[in-house]
């Protein structure tokens, strides 16, 4: 009786310990596959939107995951995967019994880290001279703005804003001068 | 507004007819004509022109409000870069002399935002998506675009008319100062962050890209960056709540591409080799990440 109240202690214990370790998601936009996370090593491979994965291990903006695919590929993806995270505990356990969850479709997706603005945060939100001051120290001018483009090989041209019409004209028109005009609305 | 000019100026017509036919005081006649006319131009000014100062107080109270909801991040190389970034993708425009000031915002939220005056916000969430600089100066263009033509500020002001403006009734430009303007801009900011929540129109968006594809490419950047941040944008789940309010407030990113791509071709081809530049974005990136 002890034995078998230990053993089903120790199952669950297990099964929450698989849940807390991976966890579904998806990767939300198509992004390269590594096999360490860093984005200067060659891709892997080419992974797809919307491919269900299992989050295997997540450092930083950095998922490892095993891609739900017959491969079962297994890499890391910078960023673009997003953790089913509002799934509650007695969910878990019930797909869990069910035999796991990888296989569900994700009724919705969670952001990740801090919350995102929602409807109404702005115009509830107290207005923060603080970080306007912060802003005022982060503001540029033109001669940083050059040094700062000259270091990256960047040059100014003169390029008319886009023709808008049912056929679009051949050439854009730098001759005219007039870089600077507002495009006709 | 047009409508209510006409019958102003109609109203005052009678009244100086009335005024001439019994009394035949022309001299009175013309001093009310005078002010009637003064009273029509301060009208004007008052809901029709905003001033620049006005417009940047205005600015300035959007993003102070906006900074109160998510705060900058806290990364002075990250701040300057993009305010250096901006500035000098600025300097390729028409409004070079406004207070321009850009910020990342610690959001994980894919979005951008412009308020008029020259601010300029980008989420977390959004900049670390971009594949390289070419991409953020797109995004950035993009949002420089909508302050160049105020697309924010006719919105507010639009909206206004039928809200706090029409409460004013007659009040002339002069007297909206001191208090009476505190009260007003106060109004106006709230106006701006409902701008922002349920979005400029779709004409005004379109624009926005057609303008800030080409002012990228002004300042030396592949033009098609912002290409691909629409097309990153049109792969994401429109059920992902930290792209919610970018979907909801946007014309649908393929859409926008199409329009793009319709137009830069044979316009803007011949600037698709210039510099799209990554290393110094993936820095910052990779300190983001940390």
């Amino acid at each position: 009786m002890r034995l078998k109240f230990v053993l089903s202690l120790l199952l669950i214990g297990v099964c929450f310990n698989s849940l807390a370790e991976t966890e579904p998601g998806v990767v939300t936009v198509t992004s390269d596959l590594y096999s360490e996370p860093d984005r200067n090593l060659p891709a892997q491979t080419l992974v797809k939107a919307d491919t269900r994965v299992t989050i295997l291990e997540h450092s930083g903006v950095w998922y490892r995951v095993e891609l739900d695919t017959p491969e079962k590929e297994r890499g890391w993806i910078w960023f673009n995967v997003q953790p089913v995270s509002n799934i509650s505990w007695l969910e878990r356990l019930r797909r869990v019994m069910r035999g796991g969850y990888s296989t569900q479709e994700p009724t919705s997706v969670a952001t990740i880290g801090i919350r995102g603005l929602g409807p109404g945060d702005i115009k509830k939100a107290n207005p923060d001279p603080q970080a306007m001051a912060a802003m005022d120290r982060y503001r540029s001018n033109p001669d940083k703005a050059r040094r700062h483009a000259g270091s990256a090989g960047l040059r100014s041209q003169n390029i008319a804003y886009l023709i808008v019409s049912s056929e679009p004209e051949s050439e854009s028109d730098t001759s005219s001068g007039d870089q600077f005009g507002v495009p006709s609305r | 507004m047009k409508i209510r000019l006409i019958i102003m100026f109609a109203t005052f017509s009678l009244l100086l007819g009335n005024m001439i036919h019994v009394s035949a005081d022309w001299g009175k006649a013309l001093e009310w004509m005078e002010k009637g006319a003064e009273k029509l131009i301060e009208h004007k000014d008052a809901f029709i022109e905003i001033s620049e100062p006005r417009e940047i107080e205005l600015g300035k109270g959007m993003s102070a409000q906006l900074l109160g909801a998510a705060p900058l991040i806290d990364n002075t190389g990250l701040q300057q870069f993009v305010n250096d970034m901006g500035m000098w993708i600025v300097l390729q425009a028409e409004r070079p002399n406004l207070p321009w000031r850009f910020g990342v915002l610690d959001d994980n939220d894919i979005n951008a935002f412009a308020a008029p005056g020259g601010y300029v916000f980008i989420s977390k969430g959004l900049f670390m998506l971009m594949r390289n600089e070419s991409e953020l100066a797109g995004v950035l263009a993009h949002e420089i675009s909508h302050v160049l033509v105020k697309h924010h500020l006719e919105d507010i002001q639009e909206r206004a008319q039928s809200g706090v403006l029409k409460d004013l009734g007659s009040m002339a430009a002069e007297e909206l100062t001191g208090p009476k303007w505190n009260k007003v801009v106060k109004q106006l900011i709230n106006t701006g962050v409902d701008v922002w929540e349920s979005g400029l129109n779709r004409d005004d968006e379109l624009e926005a890209d057609r303008m800030g594809v080409v002012i990228a490419a002004r300042a030396g950047y592949d033009p098609y960056g912002l290409v691909g941040v629409l097309h990153t944008l049109s792969l994401i789940s429109p059920q992902s709540k930290s792209y919610q309010l970018m979907y909801e407030t946007h014309p649908p990113a393929a859409e926008r591409v199409q329009q793009l791509n319709r137009l830069m071709q044979g316009q803007l081809d011949r600037y698709a080799s210039q510099a799209q530049t990554t290393g110094r974005l993936i820095a910052l990136q990779q300190q983001l990440e940390q």
